[in-house]
């Protein structure tokens, strides 16, 4: 085949001062079609805030609605160039311009995209809302962010966000003082305890089918509350499903941990949280008050399965390392007094 | 730390001009990728520059390519030329991407709208590309003007 150097289309490079700026994003199956077929679906690139803590990412992720993606820069040595057509005049032919292809950037990076393993938004809102106790007492709060600003600052999807700040019982108060605050544990079950035994009182039905939030809501009596609505409304949106009707299992489940949180930090006796926890659940629920309801990553057993401990920043892999961690201090502990006794031996 | 939006590529998108590419590399927006394996060096100054102020490196061409064709004739994507001044030749082909890339960019935004508090940043896919011409083998020489 002969050279033919002057068969083909021209093309140029901008130089480097002219030339745009573009970064070139891998777009898994998933995401390639909800771009395509519902373009009106709101992506957003999202951060979250510089920190040490474990399990918070502070780098970038693309959010839709629903779910959240990684990135990852992956760099190449090859000159990847974004090209546009153009048109080019030879030098002696301005009458007829010859169309080309023209680089107008060169990324020599591109992000990869994959999923998150099981995104929590969890971990983020603890770190973020300052708390309201069971006293009362709301932790000073300078920042007096909204909800929406917050969410922007985790790198989570809307939807995972507003999953963690229900679960949290999270809730945002308007005035005096203003912003967003999570209730501890201790408020959680104080708060449980007063609408439980309002409600009850008012004969409503907790092991009937179909109770809605609204349902429980309409018939409490709130004059001695001393806690706001909003939190109080929290409280009974985080034992609801998605559809606003009490949910048993996230009811129990949640009073679990609640009152594990409140005593069971440096362990407790499993018979004693059995008896607590029944005690603040409604009659119809109290079967299914067992050890086995409670999400397995936030508890550890010990003692013979007698001991019951909350798992330590309330996530499994923090748990093993608390465990281990305590484990090898005992085994020094215990060389100490070996050599102690030894030396008095002689 | 906001969340910027990204926004899909807008329907409305055209290209700038005439594309020369084969049908199966012209994109709405006209935007292709061409990838090159090393580098391309230029000596040229720029007093030098072509008269659009761009560095001409040479031309683009696929010699196999008949746009009359079935869509189905596929082996003209197995040869690119790339020649480069004159006395080079890459030589590479059309690949399909495994995952489709998106082009994005900051978009513009009218300095007079603060609708959205000041600076906030947009970006958006200005193209998805689906097919690249990669060109991962070593230049050859190639004689100028002699032949043909």
């Amino acid at each position: 085949m002969s050279a033919q150097a002057d068969e083909g289309s021209p093309f140029s490079l901008l130089p480097e001062e002219g030339r745009q700026h573009f970064r070139l994003l891998e777009l898994p199956p998933d995401l390639l079609e909800l771009i395509v077929s519902e373009p009106s679906t709101s992506l957003h690139f999202k951060s979250g805030p510089k920190s040490s803590k474990a399990g918070l990412n502070s780098d970038a992720v693309i959010c839709t609605p629903n779910k959240t993606y990684n990135i990852r820069q992956v760099n190449t040595s090859n000159s990847v160039y974004i090209c546009q057509p153009t048109s080019h005049n030879d030098d002696d032919d301005d009458e007829n311009p010859q169309p080309g292809l023209q680089a107008i950037a060169q990324s020599s990076w591109t992000l990869e995209l994959s999923s998150t393993a099981s995104p929590s938004a969890v971990p983020y809102l603890k770190a973020a809302l300052p708390t309201y106790s069971s006293t009362g007492t709301y932790q000073s709060n300078e920042l007096r962010a909204s909800k929406q600003q917050i969410f922007d600052d985790t790198p989570l999807s809307q939807a995972e966000c507003e999953a963690a700040w229900k679960d949290l019982a999270c809730f945002e108060v308007e005035s005096d003082p203003k912003g967003c605050f999570l209730p501890t544990a201790s408020a959680k079950v104080q708060v449980w305890r007063a609408i439980l035994e309002s409600a009850t009182a008012a004969g409503v039905d907790f092991g009937g089918n179909q109770l809605s939030l609204k349902q429980v809501e309409m018939v409490i009596d709130r004059s001695d509350e001393d806690w706001p609505d909003e939190l109080g409304r929290a409280m009974l949106a985080s034992v609801c499903d998605h559809e606003g009707m009490i949910d048993q299992g996230r009811g129990v489940r949640a009073v679990g941990l609640d009152l594990l949180a409140v005593e069971g930090t440096r362990g407790m006796h499993v018979s004693e949280l059995l008896k607590k926890w029944k005690d603040a659940l409604p009659e119809k629920w109290r079967a299914a008050a067992k050890v086995e309801a409670l999400p397995r990553s936030e508890y550890t057993l010990s003692d013979d399965r007698k001991t019951i401990t909350l798992a330590g920043v309330g996530s499994g892999v923090a748990a093993a390392a608390a465990e281990s961690k305590s484990t090898l201090g005992a085994k020094r502990k215990w060389h100490e007094r070996f050599r102690e006794s030894k030396k008095t031996a002689k | 730390m906001p969340a910027i939006q990204l926004c899909p590529p807008a329907a409305s998108r055209t290209s700038s001009g005439p594309n020369p590419l084969p049908q199966l590399l012209q994109t709405p927006s006209g935007l292709a990728i061409v990838e090159i394996q090393g580098t391309i060096n230029s000596t040229l100054s720029a007093p030098q520059l072509g008269p659009d102020a761009c560095i001409p490196l040479g031309k683009l061409s696929f010699p196999l390519y008949d746009a009359s064709a079935p869509a189905q004739d596929t082996a003209w994507q197995k040869l690119v030329y790339l020649y480069v001044g004159r006395h080079q030749r890459l030589t590479g082909e059309v690949k399909r991407l495994a995952k489709p890339l998106a082009v994005v960019r900051k978009r513009e935004t009218n300095v007079g709208s603060a609708h959205e508090g000041e600076g906030a940043e947009v970006m958006e896919i200005a193209e998805i590309i689906y097919y690249k011409v990669l060109f991962a083998h070593r230049p050859e020489p190639v004689g100028g003007g002699v032949e043909g």
